[in-house]
């Protein structure tokens, strides 16, 4: 390429950078008043996020809470179906127990969840209890 | 935070519509960085900042390029499942690889951007973005692989690449001036 313009001073690094980001620096200085509008915007709706502090930590709570509940819940299946169920108390029951569930008392029976590992662990039946 | 943003958005914009040739995308790409850059580093030092939002940038640029990808394979499955057209154009031909811009988009394009955008456009993405982000955005090297998320050595070798390409251009322009 420099080959066809033998006279020419050849072009220094400094000289490219400072061409092409001069270049740059316009484009970026003329975008249209839309595109503007539009990165004003994205700017507003990211700093919104930083008003919201407080219902993010709720909701790590939330989130926190649940993968316990979840864990304890997960604990307690395992527990269950390693061990032989009382007369009755099978797998008929379990699932009389998810659909009571899902009606009602969610919250408080996990909340209890432990203490009906440790029934099980005791060889006791909740439903005695 | 704010002034950080406003001192940044024009130039992300520009450097993510190099990358990905459109203002749509290139806006979304810019308002996503913005958002992950404040969720989840407003609390870190400011000087972080410009490092960790072209980082994320980055990030987003490389993951549109992956969902064109697939999105293409996926077209191009469904157009054979569809027409199953021997005779037809060869799919693959229609989607192009979205940073070749050797064909009719650079031709358009040549008519509202002159010749030094032209040739800023022409370049791989990867020299180009290193370029962009060396040269213009002013990040050191290691800031620069951090955020294109390749190693240094890279990143000299991507933008040593650049400049000599550009080099060669503004020569034949000064030629043809």
């Amino acid at each position: 390429m420099t080959d066809k313009h033998p006279d020419k001073q050849p072009v220094t690094d400094e000289e490219v950078v400072e061409q092409f980001t001069q270049r740059l620096e316009r484009r970026a200085d003329e975008l249209d008043a839309a595109t503007l509008s539009r990165l004003r915007q994205a700017r507003a709706a990211a700093l919104a996020e930083l008003e919201k502090p407080a219902a993010r930590s709720v909701n790590n709570w939330v989130w926190a809470g649940g993968f316990a509940s979840a864990s304890v819940f997960a604990v307690a299946l395992l527990l269950v179906l390693n061990n032989d169920p009382p007369a009755g108390q099978g797998f008929e029951q379990m699932l009389a127990d998810t659909e009571l569930l899902s009606e009602q008392d969610e919250l408080e029976f996990f909340e209890e969840l432990d203490f009906y590992v440790w029934l099980e662990d005791q060889g006791l039946n909740p439903s005695e209890v | 935070m704010d002034q950080f943003l406003a001192s940044v958005e024009r130039r992300a914009y520009c450097i993510a519509q190099h990358a990905v040739g459109n203002r749509e995308d290139a806006l979304d790409l810019v308002q996503d960085a913005m958002l992950k850059l404040v969720q989840k580093y407003a609390k870190k030092p400011s000087n972080e900042w410009p490092g960790l939002f072209y980082t994320i940038l980055q990030s987003r640029i490389r993951d549109w390029y992956r969902r064109t990808k697939v999105r293409n394979r996926w077209r191009v499955w469904l157009d054979r499942l569809s027409f199953g057209d021997d005779d037809k154009e060869e799919p693959l031909e229609r989607f192009s690889n979205p940073n070749d811009r050797e064909a009719s988009e650079l031709i358009a394009g040549e008519q509202s951007m002159d010749a030094i955008d032209c040739a800023l456009q022409r370049l791989p993405q990867r020299q180009q973005q290193a370029f962009l982000l060396r040269a213009w955005e002013g990040l050191s090297v290691k800031q620069t692989a951090s955020a294109m998320g390749c190693s240094e050595g890279s990143v000299k070798t991507h933008y040593s690449r650049a400049t000599h390409t550009l080099r060669g251009h503004l020569e034949e322009l000064a030629g043809d001036g």
